[in-house]
């Protein structure tokens, strides 16, 4: 039998550290060799996921059944006018963004975001067809769809590879708010007044900055994230 | 119960869990009974089917209701004998283990049984685990005869141990609810979804019998009063505000109330020190403790604690709530009340008394309490001759309280045995 000399309990024979403070077990009497049985199995079996799929299948019946009573609606009653379309359009982005990840087998990211910017891409160019206009949708919509869908595929290749703790994805968070507020109202202010001012977004920035001094000195107090991940949690 | 009975409600204590069943996290907790040979799973397969009749209370299944819960008669055989896990008691899922709400596992020479807690309590599966252990040890060639924690598994179940005590011994005009002020909770960095650390201190159990009994306290007023101790301890030194840190300690009511249900049927008491009242010592806690168990632990405070806690399944407006609400609201209470209000839980199962034949294939038996969501480290403790286990289930890598508890009892002058399963 073996003793922890940091804390003087016994130890279980197939123990190689202490159980309590780490301090590793050095037994010149012990059998070097001889496998002990552990008290507890090493296999760690985590449990299978929801089955996403299948509750994504069922929502999307739900989605399905009103966006065909809408659009037989339309066809017999209202047969001049297309106001369906409207109601199918942005049902449809609400599934391809919301719904959809939950039917792949395997999330691919980077897919993700081109579909989604995609979808959303169509859903704005849908109004923009309808109505007739020119020219925003070139010049201004699409470029911000396309920046956002950068500003998120960036942040979830890096979660993915650095796996950060709460307080910097909150920090990473609202820094692209401020970051892509500003390039939102400047783009803006391009295609009406031709000029990239800013005003509003100066309002969001600071806003931002605000919060992410307060996460960074989360960040580096130990206790106060604590506290924070106590109080919050889910 | 009558043996055909095909379904039943769940007990007052059970209606809370399923509500706040989650992907992440269920109430489930574990008894263990540890034999002095290898575990054949073929023969506890056996042994498990032979003894599941005699426990139809457990031979269930939960379904929804429009407005509740309910127990329905499990047309499956038994639940899978699995090899144990590394990270025992983790979340449950309904549709799971052929729907079983226990699940049963086996390590060289251990048999574990995992409880959802809807399902009954420490009492219940510390029944139940003996029965299996004695079945598994018959159907090996040993003579066991029944008595004590193990049943006759010839006979029917009793219609008393199926009963729902709580609404039998209700009835008291006073009510008296359970404080939900927050209190002090330890912190750590929190282990990954669905693992969890335990550490089990073994203990002799004459040695910390006759410390607690020359402080002139019980062993669960002795246990409870160091963890809670260690709890006040740690805030102390952690230089922060100071709360009130206050120790959950459940009670089987069985006794109190003569009842020999199966079923879930115990009530928690939680005591309480507040650090601005100033310095405590440790004799002053174990004073605390002893003196607040003492004085609240009377037939008619624990009737009015079960009377407060069934006048929410007997309202008018709960009862006609449906149960999607109910869940919502459930989920709520808890996420506001639940464990915000303790800092730590002690649960002393006390002795397990089995047949004398068959303490020569016995070692020890172990209680493991469910993980917390916020209590680091939540402990079971249970005797069993002259072994007391004590088992600490903590959701945070460190081990600082567990190291602090049995250091204590070092200190003391009791030897403790740790098995762990940190690597």
């Amino acid at each position: 039998m073996s003793y922890c000399v940091n804390c003087g309990v016994e130890l279980d024979s197939s123990a190689k550290k202490c159980a309590l403070c780490s301090a590793p077990v050095i037994n010149p009497y012990k059998e070097q060799n001889k496998e002990y049985p552990l008290p507890y199995s090493d296999k760690v079996v985590l449990p299978p996921k929801v089955r996403r799929r299948y509750a994504a299948f069922i929502i999307s019946m739900i989605i399905i059944i009103p966006n065909i009573i809408c659009l037989l609606t339309n066809l017999i009653f209202f047969s001049g006018t297309l106001w369906a379309l409207y109601v199918n359009s942005t049902s449809t982005v609400f599934w391809v963004i919301f719904i959809s990840p939950f039917l792949w087998k395997k999330t691919v990211s980077w897919l993700l975001v081109i579909i989604d910017s995609v979808a959303v891409s169509l859903y704005i160019y849908f109004f923009y067809y309808i109505n007739s206009q020119k020219g925003w949708f070139w010049s201004f919509a699409l470029p911000a769809v396309l920046i956002l869908a950068g500003f998120a595929g960036v942040f979830i290749e890096w979660i993915k590879r650095r796996r950060p703790d709460w307080p910097k994805v909150l920090i990473a968070v609202f820094s692209q708010i401020c970051l892509y507020s500003i390039i939102f109202e400047a783009m803006l202010q391009t295609y009406l007044k031709g000029a990239p001012y800013i005003s509003v977004s100066l309002i969001i920035a600071v806003s931002c900055l605000v919060i992410i001094g307060f996460f960074v000195a989360v960040q580096k107090n130990r206790h106060l994230r604590a506290w924070l991940s106590r109080k919050f949690f889910v | 119960m009558q043996q055909n009975k095909t379904w039943f409600k769940l007990d007052n204590a059970a209606k809370i869990f399923p509500g706040q069943n989650t992907s992440r996290w269920s109430n489930i907790f574990r008894f263990t009974v540890i034999l002095n040979q290898k575990i054949q799973p073929s023969v506890l397969e056996q042994a498990l089917k032979d003894v599941l009749p005699r426990f139809p209370f457990y031979d269930v299944k939960i379904r929804r209701g429009l407005f509740w819960y309910y127990f329905e008669k499990n047309p499956s055989p038994a639940p899978p004998v699995n090899p144990d896990i590394g990270n025992p008691c983790h979340r449950v899922r309904f549709s799971e283990n052929n729907r079983f709400l226990f699940r049963v596992y086996y390590h060289e020479s251990k048999i574990a049984v995992e409880f959802y807690h809807a399902l009954t309590d420490g009492r219940g599966a510390s029944v139940f685990a003996c029965t299996l252990a004695a079945q598994y040890l018959r159907l090996c060639g040993y003579d066991i005869p029944c008595g004590e924690s193990v049943l006759d598994i010839s006979m029917p179940a009793k219609k008393e141990e199926a009963e729902d005590s709580f609404l039998k011994n209700a009835g008291s005009k006073a009510k008296i609810r359970r404080s939900g002020k927050r209190v002090y909770h330890a912190v750590g960095t929190k282990m990954p979804a669905h693992l969890v650390n335990v550490t089990t201190g073994i203990i002799p159990l004459n040695t910390i019998h006759e410390k607690a009994s020359s402080m002139g306290v019980t062993i669960t007023e002795f246990i409870a009063a160091l963890l809670l101790y260690v709890h006040y301890e740690k805030q102390k030194a952690e230089k922060r505000r100071q709360r009130q840190v206050s120790v959950q300690i459940p009670v089987s009511l069985r006794k109190t109330f003569g009842s020999q249900t199966l079923r879930n049927y115990s009530l928690s008491y939680q005591v309480r020190i507040d650090p601005n009242m100033g310095d405590y010592t440790f004799e002053e806690v174990l004073k605390q403790v002893s003196l607040y168990l003492r004085y609240i632990n009377n037939e008619k405070t624990l009737r009015a604690m079960t009377t407060a806690n069934l006048k929410f399944e007997q309202s008018y407006l709960m009862r006609l709530m449906p149960l999607f609400l109910k869940d919502l609201g459930v989920g709520i209470m808890f996420f506001l009340t639940g464990e915000q209000s303790t800092s730590a839980l002690c649960s002393n199962l006390g002795l397990v008394r089995i047949p004398e034949p068959m303490q020569r294939y016995v070692e020890r038996v172990d209680l493991m309490a469910g993980p917390g969501k916020l209590n680091g480290a939540r402990c079971g403790a249970v005797g069993y001759n002259n072994v007391f286990s004590i088992t600490f289930a903590n959701i945070y890598r460190e081990s600082d309280i567990e190291r602090a508890f049995f250091t204590s009892l070092i200190k003391m002058g009791i030897p403790v045995k740790i098995e762990s399963n940190r690597m």
